[in-house]
């Protein structure tokens, strides 16, 4: 069985669904013989880079609601979070443009490095408020994933891995992504947002059948 | 203008090798725990 899943770095409800997913595959009686593969999406490819607001405030505004009230909503997903085992603090959290994490993914997922870097980009947006289109902070995770750092920072500097980013959305909407995360088995089978664990575990069972 | 020249321009052909993805059969769409594209998450 071949999954792709399509997320953001800065998506709450993604880290939530690939950890269900990773929670099915423990329970699947198959598992070795699935393949998950991690694809790029851009909630907001038009923010701009280094504008790192903290989301309480962004999401303040977008609503036109109280700081506090922005605040209740976060601590609503820091709590499903939380039941999956993941600690968000996202009262830290900052807004930040992902292309340049999406295209680390990318050169992660050349060195079979794919998942590490994803898990470190996600504890980097959404538990540590950290800044993840700042070129420094992304050569920090990359090394830490295994990533030899001159060769991050050169993907960094240029535009390598580019035209996969934009390749992966252009999938998603053309499969009708309407959201993130976005799970297709063999190119078969949709699931859209971080279902249930029994939702991912019913369809390897279809998609393995 | 030569308009059966300017129809020409303006309908380029599908590329032959880029295949439509096949729709997908979709176990649970739109979910609520879901971020949207619009951004929206909340």
């Amino acid at each position: 069985v071949k999954i792709e899943v399509w997320s953001d770095v800065v998506c709450p409800w993604c880290y939530i669904g690939k950890r269900r997913l990773q929670h099915a595959l423990a329970r699947f009686g198959h598992a070795g013989e699935v393949e998950v593969t991690w694809r790029s999406f851009q909630l907001d490819p038009s923010h701009r880079r280094g504008d790192n607001q903290p989301t309480t405030e962004m999401l303040s505004g977008k609503y036109g609601v109280p700081p506090a009230q922005a605040a209740q909503m976060q601590e609503r997903v820091t709590a499903i979070a939380a039941a999956e085992g993941l600690t968000y603090h996202l009262d830290r959290s900052l807004t930040a443009n992902t292309f340049d994490a999406h295209r680390l993914t990318h050169f992660a997922a050349s060195r079979d490095l794919a998942d590490g870097i994803h898990e470190r980009l996600f504890q980097a947006a959404l538990t540590d408020g950290e800044a993840v289109d700042d070129t420094e902070t992304l050569v920090r995770i990359g090394t830490g994933a295994g990533l030899p750092a001159d060769e991050v920072r050169k993907v960094l500097d240029g535009d390598a891995y580019a035209d996969e980013v934009r390749d992966d959305i252009a999938t998603a909407r053309a499969l009708g992504a309407n959201g993130v995360p976005f799970f297709v088995f063999d190119r078969t089978y949709g699931i859209s947002g971080a279902q249930p664990i029994e939702v991912f575990l019913a369809t390897l069972e279809k998609a393995a059948s | 203008v030569d308009e059966t020249q300017l129809e020409t321009v303006e309908t380029p052909a599908a590329p032959e090798d880029e295949p439509a993805p096949a729709a997908l059969v979709m176990v649970e769409a739109d979910g609520a725990d879901v971020c949207a594209a619009d951004g929206t998450c909340w």
